[in-house]
């Protein structure tokens, strides 16, 4: 949008936070307040064509209605306190969606609208005494890579719909979009260390003790035995796991162009993490140790999402 | 997270709203619209909520067109075409139960609402009565309701309401303003509007045709005077003045009415403002005799005021008059009319008046002569006169002598024609009542009256009234209608009501007062009354910025208001402790110490009381405040302002 270049936009905070101001918000007239304004301009004319006095009064009071719906809607935006919350990480062709947190600071804003550029908005009532009213707001569908959402576009048309109040926020929030996940394949690891590695299916089979949780670890590899045992989080480890730790390689990754080969290593991450391996990710100019777990998953297809972009 | 949704929804509710409003709206087209135009509307709105049920019904494209094509040709058919207003409102009326069946998105359901706001000022065109006013003023609220729930994700009928109101109530007085600024064009507004006319004196008069006139309660005119009101028995209302007679009957017969030019004139005018209910006639009423006429209107030869166009609706005119004022001309070719005589006169009322003369030396002597007959004889004031047979003068003078005021107004002008003095009856109305709620006075066609003038050298024409010698009380008190209705005599209204009756008659009054103020502010409301209400705020040279005094007026009038009703909160005082632990900590900067922004008080502290060892006790006093009041007990203002005391006087 070539006016939101040159626009007022509303900053938020370090803390995503921010308060739409008096003098950022923009107001024009809808199609609907066209139409209005042309239905009055008739009205006017009849009344003074046949010279009707209480056409007169009917018309100005639906001009005084108008041009005090102005206020109305300007001031349902006025004041609204935003928490920019940021977006879950998607895979590319999945939709992200933005939290937003609302706050419509002690009275109720009806129909508020929350939106970015080239994708559908969300539209909500704001009930008044609601402190926190979580918005998600969806975003374009976007290819793997790094993201600031941009301009955030909070507008409103009530009461009356005949004007639009609106007014720009930037969200400086992070989104990340990972790669599309491609077909499954088998990665090569270390030969010596896959002999024993189990690439029977799930690799769990070969219990080799207990160690303390650490946050990270799989939800599905912690024994709650012993947790209800009162004996604290402890998490199981497999003999598979320690002993063959599974690299995942760009070289090795099938497909000719980059993307694609980006795709096959998400898969792989997405599968090692599945089947419970101890993984690694070797990408050129960036390694990641082996490790398991929803954090390091996040990491790799973090690695695998910005990768090659770093100089945008 | 919430159930926001990406595009407001269509509610069926709002819907049912719009379909039930728009035909309670349109309602009072019904007197204005032929039949089939309305039942078109109707059955559409019909249609409609059938097809809420079952959304099948809902009309195509193509069958949408035909029925567009059969609208059409309904509206042309019912209203040929001839009256633009009615074709134009027959148009509108087919339009909007088209648009009702093409319902399908909130746009439609705007342009509906749209639709609506014109509909009723098509309604003004027929009917300028506030409570038309007062009805369509609630239909459009509630339409602008609905406009507002249509802007909302989800309804909330009290939130709806509150926003409505807010809306209106702050749009109002710009409206007011505006509407009392906006510049009105100088010309009489006649015949456009067709009000129903109101049933009135016409312009002859035949026996029973007054009496029939006073069973209505209608209100015929209402005056304001302006300064010395007349008594009752001096308010004789003048209108037609009828000259020719075939025995029962008075018209005005064929001799040419001249205008007055000039106006007659008068020293000591009654000045007063006559608001007449439609009555489709050219002739005015004025407070007997009228000597300064408004614009637009003439005074004759009979010295009656007449309008230049029929009056279709209410119409307002500011005359004067003088009751002492001497009519003293009558032409040769008047007097020849004023003493025409029916074909045959009967011989009884010929002996009758050649009594009186041969006792009479003058002919006012004459006069007292007649008087004193319908005085003496046994003459009834009554509204059923019973049929009269043959000659039906005759025959009232000699045997029935029952009759109304046309009875005894033709048959005292007959007699004093017999007896060779010209004289003619006059037409109009006798008396009013005061509306106690407001300042001016009704006239009702049960004052219908009819009385006569009679010729006498040297004194002009004289008003006589013979109804006054046989009731007299007829021009002190009103007429009670309904209850003469059935009586033997006329019955008075003599004031005595009953509390369940003075009540109603307190309302009724109080209704009146309120319909003629709307008709006074709002309906005739003409440039010549903006230009005095100008001049009483002394704005009477700034005529050309009307609209932008309105404008600035009004806006701010608006803004005023917006505000009161948004009670935009102030903004919240700043806690006063963060600013002056801000001021303490800057005052140890100045003086060098180190402050980072993470320390807390305590650390602050000890590092001014090691750098300002001559301070110390008051440093340690200033934090073991700040302390307390920031995370202890909250709200001491006095300890605040201690605190603010040792801040500014601490001296390092």
């Amino acid at each position: 949008m070539a006016f939101a270049d040159w626009a007022r936009i509303e900053k938020t905070t370090a803390g995503g936070r921010a308060e739409i101001g008096a003098r950022r918000i923009y107001i024009l007239p809808t199609r609907y307040g066209m139409i209005y304004a042309a239905l009055l301009t008739l009205m006017l004319l009849g009344a003074i064509n046949y010279g009707n006095n209480p056409a007169h009064l009917l018309t100005f009071l639906l001009a005084a209605l108008g041009s005090n719906a102005i206020y109305q809607t300007w001031r349902n935006l006025r004041g609204l306190r935003l928490v920019c919350l940021g977006a879950e990480p998607v895979f590319a062709g999945q939709r992200a969606h933005f939290r937003i947190d609302c706050d419509p600071v002690g009275r109720e804003r009806p129909a508020i609208q929350l939106g970015f550029e080239d994708a559908e908005p969300a539209l909500l009532d704001l009930k008044a005494g609601t402190a926190d009213t979580a918005v998600s707001v969806p975003l374009p569908l976007l290819p793997r890579g790094l993201y600031q959402p941009g301009r955030l576009t909070v507008s409103t048309q009530y009461p009356v719909g005949l004007f639009r109040a609106w007014c720009y926020v930037d969200c400086e929030r992070d989104v990340l979009v990972y790669p599309q996940p491609g077909v499954a394949w088998q990665p090569v690891g270390d030969e010596g260390e896959q002999l024993d590695g189990g690439f029977e299916g799930s690799g769990n089979e070969d219990f080799a003790g207990l160690r303390g949780y650490v946050p990270g670890d799989q939800a599905s590899r912690i024994d709650w035995k012993s947790f209800a045992r009162d004996r604290g989080l402890n998490t199981r480890l497999f003999s598979g796991q320690a002993a063959s730790p599974l690299w995942i390689e760009f070289e090795q990754a099938p497909g000719g162009g980059v993307e694609e080969r980006l795709s096959a290593l998400a898969r792989a991450v997405l599968d090692a993490e599945q089947q419970g391996r101890f993984y690694g990710l070797r990408l050129p100019g960036c390694v990641l140790t082996p490790d398991a777990g929803p954090l390091h998953r996040h990491q790799c297809l973090r690695a695998l999402a910005v990768f090659g972009l770093d100089d945008d | 997270m919430t159930d926001a949704v990406t595009e407001l929804p269509i509610q069926r509710r709002l819907l049912r709203a719009v379909l039930v409003l728009l035909s309670l709206l349109m309602a009072p087209h019904a007197a204005n619209l032929h039949p089939a135009i309305l039942g078109f509307f109707y059955a559409a709105v019909g249609w409609r909520f059938a097809a809420m049920t079952f959304p099948r019904l809902i009309p195509g494209r193509w069958l949408l067109l035909t029925l567009m094509i059969g609208a059409m040709a309904l509206v042309v058919t019912a209203t040929g075409l001839v009256d633009g207003r009615v074709a134009g409102t027959a148009l509108l009326v087919v339009m909007l139960g088209l648009k009702l069946l093409e319902i399908r998105a909130r746009r439609d359901m705007h342009v509906t609402v749209f639709l609506g706001y014109f509909l009723v000022l098509t309604q003004f065109l027929y009917d300028q009565s506030l409570w038309l006013a007062l009805y369509s003023f609630i239909g459009v609220v509630a339409l602008v309701g609905v406009q507002v729930g249509l802007n909302r994700v989800k309804a909330d009928l009290r939130l709806q309401l509150n926003a409505t109101l807010a809306l209106v109530a702050a749009a109002a007085p710009l409206a007011i303003v505006v509407f009392l600024l906006f510049p009105r064009l100088h010309t009489p507004l006649w015949g456009i509007n067709t009000e129903h006319a109101v049933t009135g004196i016409s312009d002859e008069m035949s026996l029973g045709s007054i009496g029939q006139l006073s069973r209505s309660n209608a209100t015929a005119f209402r005056v304001r005077f302006f300064g010395e009101e007349p008594a009752q028995s001096a308010r004789y209302w003048r209108g037609p003045v009828l000259w020719e007679t075939d025995g029962s009957r008075w018209t005005k017969g064929r001799h040419a009415v001249r205008t007055l030019e000039p106006d007659p004139g008068s020293v000591l005018p009654i000045d007063y403002e006559i608001t007449l209910e439609p009555t489709g006639e050219y002739w005015l009423f004025g407070l007997d005799v009228v000597t300064g006429r408004p614009a637009h209107t003439y005074i004759n030869s009979n010295y009656s005021l007449v309008a230049e166009q029929r009056v279709h609706r209410r119409f307002s005119y500011r005359a004067s008059s003088d009751p002492g004022f001497v009519i003293d001309q009558l032409s040769d070719h008047e007097r020849l009319f004023a003493t025409q005589l029916p074909d045959r006169v009967s011989p009884r009322i010929r002996e009758l008046v050649d009594a009186w003369q041969r006792q009479a030396d003058a002919p006012a002597q004459v006069i007292e002569q007649a008087l004193r007959y319908f005085r003496e004889q046994p003459f009834v004031y009554t509204l059923s006169p019973g049929e009269l047979r043959g000659d039906a003068i005759d025959s009232f003078l000699f045997e029935t002598r029952r009759g109304f005021c046309e009875h005894y107004a033709g048959s005292f002008a007959l007699l004093m024609r017999v007896a060779g003095l010209p004289s003619r009856v006059v037409i109009g109305y006798q008396g009013g009542e005061k509306n106690p709620h407001a300042d001016h006075w009704v006239v009702r066609q049960s004052d219908a009256h009819a009385w006569t003038e009679v010729w006498l050298e040297g004194n002009g024409w004289v008003r006589i009234d013979p109804t006054a010698a046989v009731a007299p009380e007829r021009i002190e008190q009103p007429i009670d209608a309904g209850r003469s209705e059935d009586a033997d005599r006329v019955v008075f209204n003599t004031g005595d009501f009953g509390l369940l009756g003075s009540l109603w008659l307190n309302a009724v009054w109080m209704a009146d007062a309120i319909d003629i103020g709307w008709y006074r502010w709002v309906v005739d409301f003409t440039a010549d009354r903006q230009n005095s209400l100008l001049e009483y705020f002394g704005l009477s040279n700034t005529r050309g910025y009307g609209i932008a005094i309105a404008l600035i007026v009004g806006s701010a009038m608006t803004i005023a208001l917006v505000y009161l009703v948004a009670k935009v909160p102030r903004p919240r005082r700043q806690d006063p402790l963060p600013l002056l632990w801000r001021r303490f900590v800057a005052k140890l900067q100045h003086r060098g110490l180190k402050v980072e922004p993470w320390h807390g008080p305590d650390t602050v502290c000890a590092a001014a009381g090691a750098s300002f060892p001559n301070a110390r006790a008051e440093i340690k006093a200033i934090n073991r405040l700040y302390v307390q009041l920031r995370y202890g007990r909250r709200d001491d203002r006095q300890q605040v302002g201690a605190l603010r005391q040792r801040i500014r006087r601490l001296r390092l």
